[in-house]
């Protein structure tokens, strides 16, 4: 069995919902309380893949920036993917994900990005797509850690993308 | 560093090395007990970021500071620490700073700097879904209103037609009914468009000169039908001192009276309705009136009074009625920036005191109330009807041609109004403003703006139209034309407009 390890990094504004979809993915656990995440936490999940490959997905955990040039650079090394997280109910969370995007882009040419929308259950996904389509927001998700909804998805999606 | 202060501060720091496979060689476990021989990368998933230091040390970088990292050995709790490896040939060490308590410190002030703008950027969202939401749910009822208001129109206005025909007493009981069941539908639509633009903030008072003698008048003469029809008694009353020429929402405070007499009727099985209007007092440029509507009916309860002033709520279930109708009283009153008193007895009665503050006018009368604008008889008008609603045209048609005065012809869109303005001279337009490509507003624009043939340029335009937007007047004024009529309108209304502008044009 091959056995690789990657690492998965979750970035965007704070309170977006990084640590709620960390924790769904990883315990599939949920919680309403909202602590702001201090530094960086690091699991691991292992996950047997279709193809017979064994991952060991390195997440990381990262605290909350709108800019991630003004985050601490030092979390971003040696990303295999990066989970770009925003909170569909506040608009500031990504107005500029452009911006954001293209740095990750620019600084780390060969990982994997996606997109996420957090907090589907807040608002009808019809509302939500046509914001999002408001703003020109390219998004690869639309999530709900509360309900876990596309969450599995999600990265199973960048387990196949990593590995490839 | 005195002794004791060197212990407490090494024990906060641990330094390990690790060899190129991740095997640990030194550790001196102040912190985590890792041991010598064991794997890092067993210790914690953080240390697998080593794999990729290794690929990024450069010979100008080869130091790598971690901040704030969440470190957890069993069933611990975490440690927050900043680890910094310095990649050299062979081995690696890395030096690990325990500084838990102080990061959670500093983590409360963050923490609270985040709900905070958190609750603010959600808030933003949720009030704009509710912008969202109130605008259609306005631009829905505006628009509903406008569908069913159309055919009322047509519904109302041949009524009307048809009661002037020879019918026999069981036809015209049945055309009394369907008049009656319509005028109510109407009140219904109308009801249920104020209040949902006076709840939205988008309601706005109009100002016009009026004749406050004259509005008494018309309203006693529109309700004593139906007041003396239930048998009771109509009183009613004005006080000689008023300065019946104001300023004001005439239309607007027309609803005022006619909802709270509404009201009384229901509520009446006998005795007396008394509707009066009284000068309290006065300024050369204001004067404060009462409006009082008194009844003998069913009265109101203590725990009632302040209900009745709810959307949607009635005393009596079985009567007929939207409940809006005092909600609409009430919002009315206070945009007007009057009061509204109630004094009620449970089986004695009901009395409804508005109290206003009205700007006094001039002291000219008002052009509607001077004027009847008589055309003269034997001498025809040609009139053009623009409205794309076969029901509403061919009603403006027999109403028109039914007069005697007037050759109309008729138009349902305004790019064929304007090929026959072009090829006949008309004394009046009658135009609808929701028409199928030009509105009625860009018609008029065009009329006014593109014509140098003053017999063009200058006819006289009437604006029709079931749209219930704010100041429609005002925006048909604006567009060119000289007067507007909402739907349904009465074929005495039609006229009036109608003989008003073709008079005045002729009389310039």
């Amino acid at each position: 069995m091959i056995k690789l390890s990657k690492k998965v990094a979750l970035v965007g504004s704070f309170g977006v919902g990084k640590t709620s979809l960390f924790r769904r993915f990883i315990d599939n656990e949920f919680s309403t309380d909202y602590k702001s995440t201090l530094g960086v936490q690091i699991q691991k999940k292992v996950i047997t893949m279709d193809n017979g490959i064994e991952l060991s997905m390195i997440l990381w955990d990262t605290e909350g920036h709108e800019n991630i040039s003004e985050g601490r650079s030092s979390y971003l090394i040696g990303s295999h993917a990066f989970v770009y997280v925003f909170d569909i109910t506040r608009i500031d969370t990504y107005k500029e994900i452009n911006t954001q995007i293209e740095f990750l882009k620019n600084h780390f040419p060969n990982a994997v990005i996606k997109i996420v929308g957090n907090k589907l259950d807040a608002v009808s996904k019809k509302k939500a797509i046509e914001t999002l389509k408001e703003y020109s927001v390219q998004y690869d998700y639309l999530t709900s850690a509360k309900t876990g909804d596309y969450v599995e998805e999600l990265f199973a999606d960048i387990a196949v993308d990593v590995t490839n | 560093m005195g002794d004791e202060n060197q212990k407490k501060f090494y024990k906060k720091v641990q330094l390990v090395t690790v060899n190129e496979l991740g095997k640990i060689i030194y550790s001196d476990a102040n912190l985590f007990s890792w041991n010598v021989n064991d794997s890092i990368y067993e210790a914690h998933p953080f240390f697998s970021i080593i794999e990729s230091l290794k690929e990024a040390v450069s010979a100008q970088e080869n130091e790598f500071t971690f901040p704030c990292v969440h470190l957890k050995e069993g069933k611990e709790a975490s440690r927050i620490c900043d680890v910094t490896f310095t990649v050299s040939y062979g081995e690696i060490n890395i030096v690990i700073f325990d500084y838990t308590q102080a990061y959670l410190d500093l983590n409360k002030i963050s923490q609270e700097r985040n709900e905070s703008i958190i609750k603010a950027q959600e808030l933003e969202f949720t009030n704009r879904l509710l912008i969202e939401k109130e605008n259609f749910k306005n631009d829905f009822i505006a628009s509903i209103n406008h569908e069913l208001t159309t055919p009322l129109t047509s519904v109302k206005g041949f009524i009307e037609l048809l009661e002037k025909t020879n019918l026999d007493y069981e036809q015209e009981e049945l055309v009394k009914i369907i008049k009656t069941e319509s005028d109510h539908l109407q009140n219904i639509f109308g009801d249920m468009f104020d209040i949902s633009r006076i709840e939205s903030g988008g309601f706005k008072l109009e100002e016009e000169t009026f004749n406050l003698k004259e509005l008494f008048s018309t309203i006693v003469n529109s309700n004593k039908g139906p007041i003396e029809k239930q048998a009771l008694n109509f009183k009613t009353e004005i006080d000689n001192k008023l300065n019946a020429e104001l300023i004001g929402d005439k239309t607007r405070l027309y609803q005022i009276i006619s909802n709270l007499i509404s009201n009384a009727l229901k509520y009446t099985d006998e005795g007396f309705i008394k509707f009066s209007i009284n000068r309290l007092s006065g300024k050369s440029s204001k004067q404060q009136i009462a409006i009082v509507v008194e009844d003998s009916g069913i009265g109101i309860s203590e725990e009632d009074k302040a209900a009745i002033f709810e959307s949607f709520s009635q005393l009596n279930p079985n009567i007929k009625g939207s409940g809006l109708g005092l909600n609409i009283v009430r919002s009315l009153v206070s945009l007007m920036e009057g009061e509204i008193l109630l004094e009620s007895k449970v089986g004695v009665g009901s009395k409804f005191t508005v109290v206003l503050s009205l700007k006094n006018a001039s002291g000219e009368e008002t052009e509607e109330v001077k004027h009847h604008y008589e055309l003269p008889k034997g001498k025809k008008y040609r009139i053009l009807v623009v409205e794309n609603q076969l029901n509403t045209q061919y009603l403006l048609l027999k109403i028109l041609l039914a007069q005697g005065s007037f050759f109309v012809d008729a138009v349902s869109s305004a790019e064929a109004a304007i090929k026959a303005i072009e090829n006949r001279e008309y004394k009046l337009i009658i135009s609808d403003i929701k028409l199928d490509e030009l509105t009625g507003f860009q018609l008029a624009q065009r009329i006014r703006n593109q014509y140098g043939d003053v017999a063009i340029k200058n006819i006289p335009i009437l604006g029709i139209s079931a749209l219930r937007a704010p100041n429609m007047t005002n925006k048909a004024i604006a567009a060119g034309m000289d007067a507007f009529l909402s739907k349904p309108f009465s074929e005495k209304q039609l006229l009036q407009k109608v003989n008003r502008l073709i008079y005045l044009a002729n009389h310039k």
